[in-house]
């Protein structure tokens, strides 16, 4: 009877192929006749989601054959046992399921993008649970439209189940409410062997009892009376259901939670006291000896910004009752907080981490004028296209704000403006706005906005000097009391990456260091002459007030395959790189290096290590891990 | 041969096949030494069970009316001397059978005697 | 050996919430042919489903001998169930390779002049009934169970189909367990009758024992009350009446005719008795 079986399916498989083939094939023709190179991702996703409904049918139709030829009966008195039965009916089915499958994965792999991660590790997952799953209910119906609707309603039900314990999972090992946990962790998946073996674990717990229900349940499979075999199916299943769900839930609790992964946030404040940001809303200040706890309600969501003064703190944070983001203070002797500053979602010019800066006492972003923000039917995400904007100045040692109102021409879409700069000259303030792909306008503290010119990538500002790119080189400008001059334009692909730091003093910098070309290259900001500094292996990094600091990677560029091991620190000095440290990632999980302006953080094993700049000697506190 | 069974007779089946067989010898239909049909071709023939005609078979052999050399099948043996008081017998029970069934339709042993007389004529 | 080729205890069976077998005993010796007869619906089928392990049993057990365990067992159903599209030649192929048979018999389907080459959908009751016949009997099985399929024949095929289990009983010492409603050409076939009612055998005698017991009178008048009467017929001007059990004394004590039945008959009042008794209640 196998001889029959396989064949069976593999006259199935052949309408599938052909049809799979064909939908290629219209693609490719769409495609050449439209003159596009072939969408390999769109076609990735077509087949998967046609391969989603053949195994579908592959797992209802073991009977559907027999049932339609009526030789059900005539099956039933072959010299099989009922076990025997569905085996043979299975494994050729099986067999397909997952030879087509890997087909996918091959052609996936050829494409050569990991586009979808661990989004592919889910699909397998369902691909398989949908196969299982359908199996066992081959016999709910006669009618074939009845069994794929029941397929798409158990389907459904088992995928939530699986998500509700796997979001639990991810709450458990993040240590964060289980509503918090968004998309990232599913997309990390398949680096994430604790969450990948969770995911695999619950979900063939969760399917087994489908499939054994089936089996149980066949040994009195009768031939007509399909609501008795039904109520004799579900009655097997059931109490199956509830121990794989009890006992899913342990598996996902102790595998997650023994791995735990800290997603807090450290940051290493001047006093080499250590400020740690965990969920939800919980602020922890840590000394050498002891720590001390700041709860401030689980409604606020801490944002990356950490600004200090003399004793005190600035921090922001997202109030996730309102929808707001919220400028607080925090004393360091005494932890009492207050909100200096609260900001309307839609009031914000620029969502990112990167609008708020410093310079000297003081905090600087941008927003929205009252006018364009709550302009009727204005959701948050529209990108800046209104050219009303004010500049907010916050005094951190008076904590009051000045608010400076401008017209500027608009952004294009998705460039957000970012404040990169500020200075004087002839004892006039102004700021500059810009971003890649945007004009560069300084705002003057009189309210006067001028454009100074386009720049293809993200500029700078540094020692006075401003750095704006034209497509194949840099240029670099000086700014007198109108327009800029152009001081040297110096042919290359560029890169600075000094963009982003959030303190906007540098006008006591000698030199900047960037990549050009593939290599290291510094400039001296005196000379303006440009040296080689090395290859590029990794991560330039300007921590205030003048330092740079260069992390070389093990693999470079990063591959999102392969995790790297280490990482090289160096300081990049005088147009040398002077190794500081290297650090070694070990285990299973995912090694996470964050570097910003206070240091170091390293997370391996669920232990976390904290390197101090600029010497990145290592900072020991009690209880951190 | 013509061999009729009584579906509805209380007589056993393989009783009736004796009988018919025997009656087949009698009136000449089967002769000593000839090849009694195989079990399997009478029962075919009868639309009778084989159990029954073997039942048969085993009693006429039994009964010495045939013996079963091996490889050739039963063959009819007449024994001598028996021929004729199984003719006798097989009239007897006959005869037995018509009077009663004529005592039952209310002649009396006078009037059969008439009848046996006319008849003869 | 006297083990029988099939033993039956208890046997429990529902089948669409309704309970068809209800603690049925029965055990059948080898090369033995019975006829298991009942009113429509009363679960005949039901019960050869079971022993040839289509059904299975809520409750009891069903032992089978050594010959007759898997591959032994000859099941004609009255579905006549097949793989609808197949060819004659694709059936006979796959069952051979399931049972592993060697030789297949075709003897029969010649005979009827079918063609490899015909579709199992387009063959008539007859031809589906000779080919499941032969694909059974390939098997050599050691108990044939066939069910209600002799009336859907022509009589040639009829007379085809009874004569090929009767050749297979003359070569083996098959048991042969048939589910009849006519009987006509076979009866003086079966050694045994069993008759089936409320789940369970209420009949289960030889053949010659209900001939000798269940008489039959025909008459105008009506039946005194001391004979045992299981069924009558009183819409005529003669009334039937079915007397079971008879017994030599009765006639010493009554003048009346009682006449002998043919097992068809015999089977017919059973039935209708049946139906009496369930009329009463």
């Amino acid at each position: 009877m196998n001889r029959k079986e396989w064949l069976e399916v593999g006259k199935q498989s052949l309408y599938f192929v052909m049809a799979a083939a064909g939908m290629v094939l219209l693609v490719a023709l769409m495609n050449w006749l439209q003159g596009k190179p072939l969408e390999a991702e769109k076609i990735i996703i077509m087949l998967g989601l046609w391969l989603l409904m053949f195994s579908m049918f592959l797992g209802l139709s073991p009977f559907a054959m027999d049932s339609k030829q009526k030789g059900m009966e005539y099956l039933l008195t072959l010299p099989y046992s009922r076990r025997r039965l569905l085996f043979i009916k299975l494994l050729p089915r099986l067999a397909a399921a997952v030879l087509f499958y890997f087909m996918l994965v091959l052609l996936y792999n050829l494409m050569g993008s990991d586009a979808f991660a661990g989004g592919f590790t889910a699909f397998s997952l369902a691909y398989f649970a949908l196969f299982l799953i359908s199996f066992s209910l081959s016999l709910v119906h006669e009618n074939f439209i009845v069994q794929s609707i029941w397929a798409g309603v158990a389907l459904c039900g088992y995928m939530a189940l699986c998500l509700f314990i796997c979001v639990l999972g991810f709450g458990w090992k993040f240590g964060m409410p289980s509503s918090w946990v968004g998309p990232r962790p599913w997309l990390d998946l398949n680096y994430d062997v604790s969450s990948l073996l969770t995911a695999i674990a619950v979900s063939f717990l969760l399917a087994a009892p489908f499939v054994i229900s089936l089996f149980l349940a066949f040994k009195k499979f009768d031939l007509k009376p399909a609501r008795a075999f039904n109520r004799r199916q579900l009655l097997f299943f059931v109490p199956m259901l509830l121990l794989a769900f009890a006992s899913s839930l342990g598996v996902a609790y102790l595998m997650q939670k023994s791995s735990a992964y800290d997603e807090s946030f450290y940051y290493i404040l001047e006093n080499r006291q250590l400020l740690k940001k965990g969920w939800p809303g919980k602020l922890t200040l840590h000394e050498e000896n002891r720590q001390r706890r700041l709860d401030t309600k689980r409604s606020f969501m801490w944002d990356w910004n950490v600004f200090e003064t003399p004793g005190k703190l600035f921090l922001t944070a997202y109030d996730v009752q309102d929808n707001s983001t919220a400028v607080i203070r925090l004393n360091l002797d005494d932890l009492a907080w207050d909100t200096v500053r609260r900001i309307p979602h839609n009031y914000l010019a620029n969502k990112a981490f990167s609008a708020f800066r410093q310079y000297g006492q003081n905090l600087v972003f941008l927003q929205r004028s009252r006018e364009e923000a709550e302009k009727a039917g204005m959701q948050p995400a529209v990108p800046l296209k209104n050219v009303r904007l004010e500049l907010v100045v916050i005094d951190m040692n008076s904590e009051k704000s000045k608010i400076l109102s401008y017209q500027i021409p608009p952004f294009p879409i998705r460039y957000d403006p970012v404040i990169f700069a500020h200075d004087e000259i002839d004892g006039r303030q102004f700021w500059l706005v810009g971003n890649q792909r945007a004009n560069i306008i300084r705002l003057w503290e009189d309210g006067q906005a001028e454009v100074l010119g386009f720049s293809h990538k993200r500029p700078a500002y540094f020692g006075h000097l401003l750095f704006s790119h034209s497509g194949k080189s840099l240029v670099i400008h000086r700014l007198p009391a109108s327009g800029r001059e152009t001081v040297k334009e110096i042919d290359g692909e560029f890169q600075l990456s000094v963009f982003f730091q959030s303190r906007m003093d540098t006008g006591n910098a000698r030199e900047i260091y960037g990549k050009r070309d593939k290599r290291i290259v510094r400039l001296d900001l005196d000379t303006l002459t440009m040296d080689d500094v090395g290859p590029e292996r990794g991560q330039i990094f300007f921590i205030s007030p003048g330092d740079f600091f260069y992390s070389e990677h093990e693999a470079w560029p990063s591959a999102h395959g392969k995790p790297d091991k280490w990482r090289k620190i160096y300081r990049l000095q005088d147009g040398k790189m002077v190794f500081l440290k290297q650090l070694n990632f070990h285990g299973p999980d995912f090694g996470h290096v964050w570097i910003d302006k206070s240091g170091i953080t390293l997370r391996e094993n669920g232990r976390t290590r904290l390197f101090a700049f600029p010497d990145l000697r290592e900072l020991k506190f009690k209880n951190l891990n | 041969m013509n061999l009729t069974i009584d579906a509805k007779s209380p007589l056993p089946v393989y009783q009736q096949v004796i009988q018919a067989i025997k009656l087949e010898v009698l009136s000449g239909g089967l002769r000593d030494g000839d090849l009694l049909p195989s079990i399997r071709d009478l029962a075919k023939l009868l639309k009778l069970n084989p159990n029954t005609v073997a039942k048969a078979y085993y009693a006429l052999e039994a009964e010495g009316f045939s013996e079963n050399r091996s490889g050739s099948g039963s063959r009819v043996r007449v024994p001598a001397g028996r021929q004729d008081s199984l003719r006798k017998a097989m009239l007897e029970s006959e005869f037995k059978n018509f009077l009663e069934k004529a005592v039952s339709l209310g002649f009396a042993l006078e009037d059969i005697k008439q009848l046996v007389e006319r008849i003869k004529k | 050996m006297n083990q029988p080729i099939v033993e039956v205890r208890d046997l429990s069976l529902s089948f669409s919430r309704k309970k068809v077998i209800d603690g049925l005993s029965v055990s059948f010796p080898k090369g033995e042919w019975a006829v298991i007869a009942g009113r429509n619906g009363v679960g005949k089928s039901t019960l050869l489903r079971a022993l040839s392990g289509v059904l299975l049993p809520d409750a009891g057990t069903i032992v089978l001998a050594e010959e007759a365990l898997a591959k032994k067992i000859g099941f004609i159903s009255d579905a006549l169930s097949l793989f609808e599209d197949w060819t004659v030649e694709r059936a006979m192929a796959f069952h051979c390779r399931v049972f592993d048979i060697a030789d297949f018999d075709d003897r029969l389907l010649k005979r009827l002049g079918l063609s490899q080459k015909d579709r199992i959908k387009n063959l008539s009751a007859g031809e589906r009934a000779i080919l499941h016949l032969s694909l059974v009997l390939s098997q050599k099985p050691s108990l044939l169970l066939v069910d209600e399929v002799m009336h859907m024949l022509d009589p040639y095929i009829r007379e085809l189909f009874i004569e090929t289990l009767i050749e297979h009983l003359a070569a083996s010492q098959a048991t042969v367990l048939t589910v009849n409603h006519t009987f006509s050409e076979i009866e003086k076939i079966p050694e045994r009758v069993l008759v089936m009612d409320g789940g369970r055998f209420i009949i289960d005698e030889t053949t010659e024992a209900l001939r000798v017991k269940m008489k039959k009178i025909v008459s105008r008048d009506p039946l005194p009350e001391t004979l045992p009467c299981f069924f009558r017929k009183t819409d005529g001007i003669y009334k039937e009446y079915y007397i079971y059990p008879f017994r030599e004394e009765l006639l010493a004590d009554h003048a009346l005719d009682f006449q002998d039945i043919a097992l068809a008959e015999i089977i017919k009042a059973f039935i209708g008795g049946g139906y009496e008794q369930k009329r009463m209640a």
